[in-house]
């Protein structure tokens, strides 16, 4: 499972919120934490492929 | 060690999408004159089977048989078989184009490469027909039509009149029912140090495209030529991406239209984010105004003094054009339902 982490200027108490909840109900060190500290263009590349792949359904 | 401040983008993005409703989608595109209408086309099923849009229906406005066969092949492919598709009589681009003829290929066994039941144009229904019928069923106020090809359909649209599908006219049927039309066509910002470029989606049918930008009674959305090529498709996605298939009809149809090593701008598929992910931020929006189709195919906006303009059209930063490449190259390639 992967979970995106931004650094990012403007946060929503509801995401620290709903991301330490997810985190609560993971086992012990079986999360990654990837820190996208790259050129603007190229973040905002791979964070749209992120959310992409992420949203992408299983195939039935 | 500075604050970790924390930005769940797929939990947003996966909770948004589970409250919103499908964006209910009329595409009208000229498949087979540019391989960037299949893009949109393969993006719409893959946005479709994520439940962000639904589509309603496909009509073409390029006037040759095979353009409607290829249609049905590619929904077959991504497992949408029964899309209702209109085809447009005596339209313009009557050649057959370069990869629509993929749809008469057979396999080994004599089958056909691109399962289709759709033969020909020649057995569908009339688009603009086929636009009313879908719109009377629709709720009022719903409907969003993504317009990449030529504006023959919907010029024809505005003009017609009650029906059996509805006793509404054209206008007044577009007023009740259609939430906004987003259109690939036209050019309003320097593209290559060229500040008016005659746009290919203009020229071939300008006396329909200066109606609609007269008459079209709801807001416009445009995706001008700059837009496409600032978001180019890169090829080496074409190359390596697509292979989960044997046959894939975006690689192939790449390939007969203008193979890699070319990036192929993606003005359709714009068009088609922008109707479905209005507010995802994809893009930046001109100010209200509008739009002038001259005789010569050139486009002018001009905005509106009083910001009550119908017209408005994309913009993008860098970041945005990253984001709109990525988003365009994710929802294309995207595998189809697996076989049943």
């Amino acid at each position: 499972m992967v979970i995106p982490l931004v650094d990012c200027v403007n946060v929503a108490k509801e995401a620290v919120a709903l991301m330490k909840e997810l985190l609560a109900g993971q086992p012990d060190h079986s999360m990654r934490l990837v820190s996208v500290g790259i050129a603007s263009t190229q973040q905002a590349r791979a964070l749209e492929a992120i959310v992409q792949l992420t949203l992408q359904p299983p195939r039935k | 060690m500075k604050p970790l401040l924390l930005l769940i983008l797929f939990l947003n993005s996966s909770l948004s999408l589970a409250r919103a409703e499908p964006v209910k989608l009329i595409f009208d595109t000229d498949m087979g004159n540019d391989v960037d209408d299949l893009m949109a086309l393969a993006m719409i099923h893959n946005l479709q089977k994520r439940g962000a849009c639904e589509l309603l229906a496909v009509t073409l406005t390029k006037d040759h048989p095979q353009a409607a066969a290829f249609t049905d092949a590619v929904n077959t492919f991504y497992g949408a078989p029964n899309v209702p598709i209109g085809v447009v009589r005596d339209g313009a681009a009557k050649e057959a184009g370069k990869f629509n003829p993929l749809v008469a290929e057979k396999t080994a066994d004599g089958s056909d490469r691109y399962p289709h039941d759709l033969r020909s144009g020649a057995d569908a229904e009339e688009a603009v027909s086929l636009i009313r019928k879908t719109l009377a069923k629709e709720a009022d106020g719903s409907v969003v039509i993504a317009q990449v090809g030529f504006f023959t359909n919907l010029a024809r649209l505005l003009d017609s009149k009650g029906d059996a599908h509805s006793p509404l006219s054209g206008i007044d049927l577009i007023k009740k029912k259609v939430k906004v039309l987003s259109i690939m066509a036209g050019a309003f910002q320097t593209v290559e140090w060229r500040t008016r470029h005659l746009e290919y989606n203009v020229k071939l049918d300008v006396p329909a495209a200066q109606k609609l930008v007269r008459q079209w009674p709801t807001e416009i959305i445009w995706s001008g030529y700059e837009i496409g090529v600032a978001a180019a498709f890169p090829h080496v996605v074409i190359e390596k991406d697509l292979d989960y298939v044997a046959h894939h009809p975006l690689k192939e149809a790449y390939y007969a239209y203008n193979p890699p090593p070319h990036d192929r701008p993606t003005w359709d598929p714009t068009a088609v984010l922008y109707a479905v992910y209005p507010d995802r931020g994809y893009f930046s929006l001109s100010p209200s105004g509008y739009v002038r189709v001259d005789d010569d195919a050139g486009t002018v906006f001009n905005p509106a003094k009083d910001g009550k303009g119908k017209h408005r059209f994309l913009v993008m930063s860098p970041e945005q054009t990253a984001r709109v490449r990525e988003a365009v190259v994710q929802l294309s390639v995207e595998p189809p339902p697996a076989a049943k």
